[in-house]
């Protein structure tokens, strides 16, 4: 059964040193997979530089959103692996640099013509060189091995350096699968293809989980079962010191795959447990067990009961306020597995291990597949905590009398500023996240946004809200760009679904109201697009007191007269940083 | 017929199953390309569990060399 999600056809540029054309099959399909319609183009064996050199090659006709240049060792150091004798230890920064400003010269002419695509580049691996070296390598004055481990660690600055790069560790890949079965030399002599059919397919789930990560596609929590996959055997039989888990023989299974999932929580995933059991004999050892590495600060929800499963993943989805679609389903038991896979097809549910050694690794591959990220904001190490903060301000929601008086008795503080180098990876991943509350669902990348909020006709604000219960970071996203003096248009408008419900809204538009006020706006044109996860923001901009001008099938159009009306922030609402609001 | 190999030629070369007879080859069949060749051989490969050597792909190419090289490897 497949997501009503909706993306735009993504087109792929393949461009390579040796012959990929294996690759464009299960590429697409993986992307498919991942409801992703991808189109390639692939100019052939080689044909990289001409390519992206030649400014009316099909790489630039084609408007490529997504290039993977896969360039190997003997590509990049066809001289040095010719002659492996001819250079010392002090010639290969030299070497190492040559070929990295060469790299780096091919991705800024691709930069300069395709400002928001992203270049794909890889790793080397050390595999493809011959034997022949063993022995000399370390001991000697000659490495070849040193090539491949300087190149590799200068693609790191390329990355960070620029927001349009991102680096797969193909290199990685080679060890997991061993050298042997990654190449292919039938294939190589054959049709100048280097790699084996099932390297072709490794890579292509890599590529396909790098590229629908790139373009927002990241789920967003595990729910966990605890009996047999957070800890072996089941508590309710076996008792607090039946079960296995601890530093002795398998128990130590079990702690390692938690330490893995709290690797995991603190890269900004969520964790949940779902489990059929007596909460107060599971809650025994989530407390108090001392081998247990996840406690209850580390799961943003938990549904410990004798309910079905299905039903209790929805209530979690619902608690957390994220879709179904955000979720990953680990349980041992594969009878649990196709209830879920039945009633909710919209949860992944991997195939898990029997065997408990081996769901750290299965553990690794989900996380490849679903919770893909290239970098951590300061965000992300809080999500949990800010999660569990929520489920506190819903027990003070449940206790006010009336809604004004909970929104004062949360002591919102709230900082907005436009967005700049520090916060555009914040905005970005909120604009390639962002679902239901989001007026426009326009997806942008990094450097689209570095290139709208440079733009003088635009303004690209961010807001940032801290209450009672500690910070929420970056929650809100506010893109305006001027038609013309007197008239400006709200391009993107989101909030996180965290702080849904708070009036935050009002307090966001009510400040850039001042802004465009003192800009000389008078007019200001919202859009609603209907996405089918966005149901509940239709009527937003009515409710604002918008005036609605427009309206068919695929959005409806609506003004405010700011000589008539305004909106204010709401007074329960503090205002911090104003200096520095004021200063920009 | 061996049913992989029917199975393997039918989807990599775009042909109804029932079509796929003993005298099709690279010859009377403008989808074999050299490409599509290894892609076939690799898929038979896969879905047998065998190893051709290079010297047998480039000559295998017309189902009755592959149905003949599939019988004497076992399968």
């Amino acid at each position: 059964m497949k997501k009503e999600r909706q993306k735009s056809t993504l087109r792929i540029a393949l461009l390579a040193g040796s012959n990929l054309d294996l690759l464009e099959k299960p590429l697409t399909a993986r992307l498919l997979e991942k409801e992703f319609a991808a189109t390639i183009w692939n100019p052939g064996f080689n044909q990289y530089r001409q390519a992206i050199l030649d400014p009316s090659s099909g790489l630039y006709q084609e408007k490529a959103d997504a290039i993977v240049l896969y360039l190997d060792a003997a590509d990049l150091f066809a001289g040095c692996l010719a002659n492996p004798y001819d250079h010392s230890m002090a010639e290969i920064p030299a070497i190492v640099e040559a070929a990295r400003a060469d790299v780096a010269s091919l991705v800024g002419i691709i930069a300069a013509q395709l400002a928001s695509a992203t270049v794909f580049l890889n790793t080397l691996s050390y595999a493809d060189l011959s034997g022949t070296y063993q022995g000399l390598e370390y001991n000697s004055g000659f490495s070849f091995r040193q090539i491949v481990v300087s190149y590799n660690a200068s693609l790191r600055e390329l990355a960070r350096g620029s927001s349009n790069v991102v680096v797969v560790d193909v290199e990685a890949l080679v060890m997991e699968t061993g050298i042997e079965r990654w190449y292919d030399p039938r294939l190589w002599y054959l049709g100048r293809i280097p790699l084996s059919a099932q390297a072709h397919g490794q890579l292509a789930s890599e590529y396909a989980n790098f590229i629908a990560a790139r373009w927002g596609s990241v789920r967003k929590c595990i729910v966990l079962d605890l009996d047999n996959t957070l800890w072996g055997g089941v508590i309710g039989e076996d008792g607090m010191t039946g079960i296995q888990l601890g530093h002795e023989g398998i128990g130590l299974a079990f702690v390692d795959f938690q330490r893995e999932l709290l690797n995991l929580e603190q890269k900004g995933i969520l964790l949940a447990i779902c489990s059929k059991n007596n909460p107060e004999d599971a809650y025994e050892v989530i407390r108090k067990h001392p081998a247990m590495v996840l406690r209850e600060e580390h799961f943003a929800a938990v549904e410990i009961n004798w309910t079905d499963k299905a039903e209790n993943i929805r209530e979690i989805a619902r608690r957390l306020n994220i879709g179904v679609d955000s979720l990953v389903f680990i349980d041992d038991s594969p009878v649990e597995r196709q209830r879920v896979r039945e009633a909710v097809p919209e949860v992944a549910v991997p195939e898990w291990p029997q065997d408990p050694c081996e769901s750290r690794r299965a553990l690794g591959r989900v996380a490849c597949e679903y919770f893909l990220k290239f970098d951590i904001s300061e965000d992300d190490r809080r999500r949990g905590e800010m999660y569990h903060a929520q489920a506190e301000r819903e027990r003070l929601a449940e206790s006010a009398g009336n809604l004004e008086d909970f929104f004062r008795s949360l002591r919102m503080k709230i900082t907005i500023c436009r967005a700049d180098h520090e916060t555009l990876p914040r905005v970005t991943e909120l604009t390639l996240k962002t679902n239901q509350f989001n007026l426009t669902t326009r997806r942008y990348t990094e450097s689209e946004l570095a290139a709208i909020s440079a733009d003088e006709g635009c303004r690209v604000y961010w807001l940032k809200l801290e209450d009672r219960f500690g910070p929420n970071g970056i929650v809100g996203v506010l893109i305006l760009r001027r038609e013309s003096r007197e008239q400006w248009l709200i391009d993107t408008f989101l909030l996180s679904c965290r702080v849904i419900g708070r009036t935050v809204e009002e307090a966001l538009l009510g400040y850039a109201m001042r802004e465009m006020k003192e800009l000389g706006a008078t007019v200001l044109t919202g859009e609603y697009i209907p996405t089918g996860k966005n149901g509940m923001v239709a009527n937003l901009y009515g409710k604002l007191g918008f005036a609605q001008t427009d309206s068919n099938e695929k959005r409806t159009l609506w003004t405010l007269d700011l000589n008539q009306k305004s909106i204010e922030v709401p007074v329960w609402f503090e205002i911090a940083d104003r200096e520095r609001i004021s200063a920009q | 017929m061996n049913k992989v190999l029917v199975d393997a030629v039918s989807s990599i070369l775009n042909i109804r199953p029932e079509a796929v007879t003993l005298e099709t080859s690279q010859e009377n069949t403008p989808s074999w390309d050299s490409l599509a060749h290894l892609r076939l051989i690799l898929e038979i490969e896969q879905n047998l569990g065998i190893r051709f050597q290079s010297r047998d792909i480039t000559r295998l190419n017309s189902v009755a060399a592959l149905e003949e090289a599939i019988s004497n490897l076992g399968r």
